[in-house]
């Protein structure tokens, strides 16, 4: 028997029994699509927290935290750390906006303007301010996009040169009045450590000491190592220099826990994902081994003209074939469409799947051998009919 | 010299929950190239069994048959479906045609399982349909043919692949007068014209008028053989006897 004849006498079965068929079909579709999207989903959140990560926090950095705060004594310690490259202080404090709607809370950053690219995730300076400087000097700051903005509807609420008055709880001033030099671009995704870097006021750290801050001390400090194969060591190190009430953590260590748990997420998914698959497969199971029993005399004709045992066998399998090719290849083009179209809200991130060559693989191998596994049973049952008994079936 | 068919001693019993019926015992006799033989005898004499196992279809418990100088019983799974398909057509009494085919494809299946290219098999699909007929119903389906048309296309389907010996099990059963007769001129045919050998079960006594000779057979053994003189004297003691 040729192969095409396999083909053709299987789909004229299917044809047959359109309803079961389609039922099928539309069974793997269904699996398909939720293991392909799932797996894509999940391989997209992996790909934006990694990304995210790296641009706001340079994989080569360690972070030490502390609400207390780190002196510059602090600061000279790990500027001492052989392997490292640099060391920069960040001192925040909560202010509250005065606006003619009303109060609202934000986030004053001191920090230097050099180093604002690397603490917001972004390449370089100009990458960074929408409109104006970022020359912050003195009381001159730069506004962060939902200060200057509606972040509802985008309208522009504040402008270059005009002044900025803020009520300082803890600090030294009651009130104060800045001047705005810059409004920053909005910088989206991962809300930055411990607070909002599009909902913040940033200033230049000398004036902030001089004006704002009680004490001379910083409540973020980032210590760059010369590479990111030394972060460990650094990471190390810090924690040995850092006073109790500081918490050091690196990005790097971070990502790599992100990453395992949303890898052991994914395959969670996955294997929920494949029960449908699996379903499939006893649906197939069940709706081949009733056509063998429905088609008993059809096998005796054949095998009485002539039909080897193998071509029977073949014969179901190819249906099973058939039903899970169609079924799994539209699967993946629908899940291919869905993810183009469709984004899908996951921690904070609107996400498309990514469906990778591997997923697309994966998706269409293991609905395909499910179901020849599956048929294998009634499709040897076929095969193994007594011809005589076959015909004599009603 | 060995003929064409050779029925050794052929003994089936079936073991149905330990109560053993013999449906074959001890089927003794030859064919000969070439001719139309008749098989009768009375219900559950065995006709069928004996039918099946000569085309391959069934084994013997005992003894053996020789189709061509080759013992059929010895023959691989594999092998027992070739030989199906190459040397021996198959005519049943219920037709056994598959309802979603068109009577063409219906014909093309023996030379499918033979791996005969499309064109081909179209071809000679359609010359045996034509041999029995029914050319002009090639796209029909079963269910738009009448019993004889099924049957003759049934015979076309047997017919295809050129064998050397066609089996029918009652291939008049199911027809009106007017239907068995044509079926009947097409095996008639197939005999004279074509040499084909054929074997025909039949409860129809009319029937062995084709025949040049017929096996009565009766409690799975051959009880007489007839020659074509002697249908008169076989018709008369069979209805002696009842049968
Ligand atoms: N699969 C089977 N299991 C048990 N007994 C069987 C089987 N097939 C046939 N028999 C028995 O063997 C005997 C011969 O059956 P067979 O079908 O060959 O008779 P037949 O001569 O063709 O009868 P009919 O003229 O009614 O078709 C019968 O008694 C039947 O009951
Ligand atoms: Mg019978």
């Amino acid at each position: 028997m040729k192969f095409s004849d396999y083909t053709f006498l299987a789909f004229a079965s299917l044809k047959e029994r359109r309803g079961r068929t389609l039922g099928a079909v539309l069974g793997v579709i269904i699996a398909v699509v939720a293991l392909s999207l799932a797996l894509g989903v999940g391989e997209s959140f992996q790909i934006a927290f990694k990304e995210q990560m790296e641009k706001t926090l340079a994989a080569n950095s360690v972070y030490i935290f502390s609400s207390i705060g780190l002196t510059e004594a602090d600061l000279a310690y790990y500027r001492n750390i052989y392997e490292v490259e640099d060391v920069f202080g960040i001192a925040f404090e909560t202010i509250k906006l005065i606006d003619p709607s009303g109060v609202k809370t934000v986030t004053l950053v001191a920090i230097e303007p050099r180093w604002l690219p690397e603490f917001l995730g972004v390449t370089s300076l100009e990458d960074l301010i929408e409109e104006g400087s970022y020359d912050m000097s003195g009381l001159g700051v730069i506004v962060g996009s939902d200060v200057w903005k509606d972040p509802q509807t985008g309208q522009k609420l504040r402008n270059v040169g005009e002044t900025l008055t803020v009520q300082v709880s803890g600090g030294k001033a009651k009130q104060i009045t800045f001047f705005i030099i810059g409004l920053a671009k909005e910088t989206g995704g991962i809300r930055g450590p411990g607070m909002n870097p599009d909902n913040a006021v940033y200033m230049e750290p000398e004036a902030f000491f001089t004006y704002i801050a009680k004490r001379r001390v910083y409540n973020l400090v980032v210590v760059v190592a010369k590479d990111s194969k030394y972060v460990s060591n650094v990471e190390k190190e810090v924690r040995a220099f850092s006073p109790p009430h500081a918490r050091v953590f690196s990005p790097a260590a971070m990502i790599k826990q992100v990453s395992i748990f949303v890898t052991a997420l994914q395959t969670i998914l996955g294997v929920v994902s494949s029960v449908g698959i699996g379903v499939t497969a006893l649906w197939v199971f069940d709706s081949m081994t009733i056509s063998v029993i429905q088609r008993t005399r059809e096998i005796g004709i054949l095998k009485a003209i002539g039909f080897k045992s193998r071509d029977i066998l073949l014969l179901f399998l190819m249906e099973a074939a058939v039903i899970s090719v169609i079924g799994s290849i539209s699967g993946v083009a629908i899940a291919m469409l869905l993810s183009s179209l469709v984004r899908i809200p996951v921690f904070g991130y609107t996400l498309r799947a990514t469906i990778t060559p591997s997923i697309t693989l994966l998706s269409i191998a293991l609905p395909i051998l499910a179901n020849l596994v599956a048929s294998l049973l009634p499709a040897r049952r076929a095969a193994s009919l007594d011809p005589v008994r076959a015909l004599r079936y009603e | 010299m060995s003929s064409f068919v050779e029925v050794r001693d052929v003994w089936k019993i079936y073991d149905m929950d330990g109560i053993k019926v013999e449906a074959l015992r001890g089927a003794n006799f030859d064919v000969e190239k070439g001719e139309f033989l008749g098989i009768v005898g009375p219900s559950g004499s065995g006709k069928s069994t004996l039918l099946h196992i000569i085309g391959g279809l069934d084994k013997p418990t005992k003894g053996e048959v020789v189709v061509e100088g080759v013992r059929i019983n010895e023959l691989s799974d594999e092998e027992l479906s070739e030989y199906r398909n190459k040397v021996v057509g198959f005519v049943f009494q219920m037709f056994y045609l598959i309802p979603r085919f068109t009577a063409l494809q219906n014909v093309e299946m023996p030379l499918i399982a033979r791996g005969v290219p499309r064109e081909e098999r179209r071809k000679r699909a359609m010359e045996a349909l034509e041999m029995v007929g029914l050319g002009d119903r090639a796209f029909h389906k079963p269910n738009q043919l009448s019993g004889g048309e099924q049957q003759r296309v049934a015979i076309a389907r047997a017919i295809v692949g050129k064998p050397r010996l066609l089996l029918a099990d009652e291939p008049t059963g199911n027809l009106d007068s007017e239907s068995a007769k044509s079926v009947m001129e097409v095996f008639k045919k197939l005999n004279r014209e074509h040499g084909l050998t054929i074997i025909l079960v039949t409860h129809n006594l009319e029937l062995v008028w084709y025949c040049n000779r017929v096996i009565r057979l009766a409690d799975g053994r051959v009880k007489r053989i007839y020659r074509a003189g002697e249908y008169r004297e076989m018709l008369s003691s069979m209805l002696k006897s009842g049968l």
